[in-house]
């Protein structure tokens, strides 16, 4: 006898699939983006913006009469900033906040297994969480990157934003930071899912992850490549400061920066995805 | 009946590290209500977990109506499981929490929301429905999991505990739904640490003891395996002369006579020899029994045999 569910429930297929898959998206959306979960994440992503209206609003008060402060200066600021707060810390730890408990939080809570249980392929249940995740961290570092970048116009005046952004470089500049900005969190995204998913207490592997990205500049060239920060610091419109003692290595070009994350990104998730199929469910004893 | 009717365990060992969890286990178990018996850490919930593919097996092989489990497409169709923990999403409604599970697995959301409510309706919670789930009592959590362990219509339904926190007017509801479940064609298994409900509930009981089935089958028939002599009440007007002619059987072992004066207690190695003789006696000696009750034909006495407990599965 067939079961009701069995009937109305489409056959297992990439049509089905793709359906649980965005509901699946839906879900976790709502549970990421709503309460006390996204808090950690929205403080990272809002500590920036503060930093860079503070300093703006500091440094119009300070200003001397008849200076005029360059905006051309302010956007080197903003990549300094960029790179070593807001990619470095708060992507970062942002991204570990929201990746890591994309599963971690559901074993924590011991509510795996409704997801375990439903009639869906664990790849896509993986996939789904990555995608919730990516459209959480993405949309939260967005917005930081958007404000912090209006807020290198308060020195300087708004009336300089129109100008700068339709007839200079400000829009092409702020595009390639929001760009950016979805690249690290493509890239720490899947790292601190796999983490979360592989180690039942993520703060070493966490700890090893910054160590490895904060000695970027000390490792070999081909170990570089083995870093998100890496390809990263390649697509910055802005040359920032390197530290004195670095080994330097060849900026990898765009499209392969791009490719070369988009790649490392996929391997991670297919790291996950072959681990979660294998992956168990123990809360406690009998 | 075919294997695509029955949950197949063969040979199946589950091993966390050094620690066993379930070691060489053989069962097939045929539709109907299946109580898993057992006292702590004796393997019920690895079974389960198991059947359920959130284990895998350390050796051996299962399949779930012919489905492996390591094949969660097709095993989430087939069952519906309610685990023992009293966990949920965050910030879920009852209905919410049934929807998510529905839309999740791939059903429209007119369809989600139309069976969330048929199968909230079905375990006695509609009024609570919109209510957050955090917000429930025990019972209500109870009956909130089973309503999301049926809402797809499984074949099977995997059930940690279920009675758990349920008032008796809820547990007598549940029961009830339960039976109609199984009754038709459907597989139900449960573990329950109240005997006499397992007793009252299922076709067949798996008794288990640190990681080893160690009697499967229907109640009467797993006590039939037991060597142990199996005890008989008899309340009669004259138990001394129905005592002396009992005595004379080999297979009694033991008779001893109420204080009353109205009755007495009996063991024995043959049952059924015992009951086939009873009639014989009676007539023989003109006596007027007024009942007989066999006292170790509940799972509660066939697990204190076997497992040496006092019964509590826990």
């Amino acid at each position: 006898m067939l079961a009701e569910s069995e009937v109305t429930l489409a056959s297992p297929g990439w049509r089905l699939r793709a359906r649980q898959l965005t509901a699946i998206v839906r879900i976790e959306l709502r549970q990421r983006l709503t309460g006390l979960r996204i808090l950690p994440a929205l403080l990272l992503a809002l500590a920036p913006v503060g930093l860079l209206m503070l300093a703006g609003i500091l440094i119009r008060i300070n200003l001397a009469p008849g200076d005029t402060p360059s905006v051309a200066e302010a956007v080197k600021v903003f990549a300094e900033v960029y790179h070593t707060l807001v990619l470095r810390f708060c992507v970062f730890f942002g991204c570990a906040a929201i990746f890591l408990m994309l599963f971690r939080g559901d074993v924590m809570s011991r509510s795996l297994h409704y997801w375990f249980m439903s009639p869906v392929r664990r790849e896509v249940l993986v996939l789904a969480k990555f995608l919730a995740g990516l459209a959480t961290a993405g949309l939260l570092f967005t917005g930081t990157t958007v404000l912090g970048w209006l807020a290198i116009y308060i020195p300087a005046g708004f009336d300089q934003l129109g100008p700068h952004m339709l007839h200079g470089p400000g829009l092409r500049l702020l595009a390639t930071y929001v760009g950016i900005t979805w690249l690290a969190c493509l890239g720490y995204g899947a790292v601190f899912l796999a983490v979360g998913q592989l180690f039942r207490n993520p703060i070493l592997p966490t700890a090893f992850v910054l160590a490895w990205e904060g000695i970027h500049p000390f490792l070999p060239p081909l170990l570089k490549k083995l870093s998100v920060t890496h390809y990263l610091g390649s697509l910055g419109p802005v040359p920032v400061e390197v530290p004195l003692i670095s080994l330097v290595a060849e900026p990898a070009p765009v499209p392969v920066a791009v490719g070369g994350l988009l790649l490392f990104s996929l391997a991670v998730l297919g790291l996950a995805a072959w681990r979660i199929r294998r992956m168990e469910i123990d809360y406690g004893s009998d | 009946m075919s294997p695509s009717d029955r949950i197949v365990f063969d040979e199946v060992s589950k091993f966390y590290g050094e620690v066993l969890g379930v070691n060489r286990v053989s069962l097939a178990i045929p539709p109907g209500i299946t109580s898993l018996v057992g006292p702590n850490g004796s393997g019920k919930s690895t079974l389960m977990n198991l059947m359920c593919g959130l284990l895998q097996p350390t050796v051996g092989r299962i399949r779930v109506l012919g489905v492996a489990p390591g094949d969660p497409e097709q095993l989430g169709r087939a069952v519906g499981y309610c685990s023992q923990h009293d966990a949920f999403p965050p910030g879920l409604t009852g209905l919410g929490f049934v929807e998510a599970f529905l839309l999740a697995a791939g059903f429209r959301r007119d369809e989600a929301r139309r069976r969330a409510w048929q199968a909230i309706e079905r375990v006695g919670l509609a009024e609570a429905a919109k209510r957050k789930v955090a917000a429930y009592s025990k019972g209500m959590r109870q009956r909130i999991k089973l309503a999301q362990a049926i809402a797809h219509e499984p074949r099977v339904l995997v059930l940690d505990e279920p009675l758990n926190g349920l008032d008796p007017m809820a547990r007598a509801e549940v029961i009830a739904l339960f039976r109609d479940w199984a009754g038709g064609g459907r597989s139900l298994i449960i573990s329950s640490h109240i005997l006499h409900e397992v007793d009252m509930l299922s076709d067949q009981v798996v008794l288990m003891n640190q990681g080893y089935v160690i009697a499967e089958g229907d109640i009467r028939g797993v006590r039939g395996e037991v060597t142990q002599p199996m005890q008989v009440m008899l309340r009669c007007a004259e138990p001394g002369k129905l005592a002396a002619r009992l005595v004379q059987l080999d297979h009694v072992v033991e008779v001893q006579l109420h204080e009353d004066g109205g009755g007495l207690h009996l063991r024995t190695r043959d049952a059924d020899g015992f009951y086939a003789l009873l009639g014989r006696i009676v007539v023989e000696e003109g006596l007027a029994i007024e009942t007989v009750t066999p006292l170790d034909d509940d799972v509660h006495a066939v697990y204190e045999y076997l497992i040496g407990g006092d019964g509590d599965a826990g």
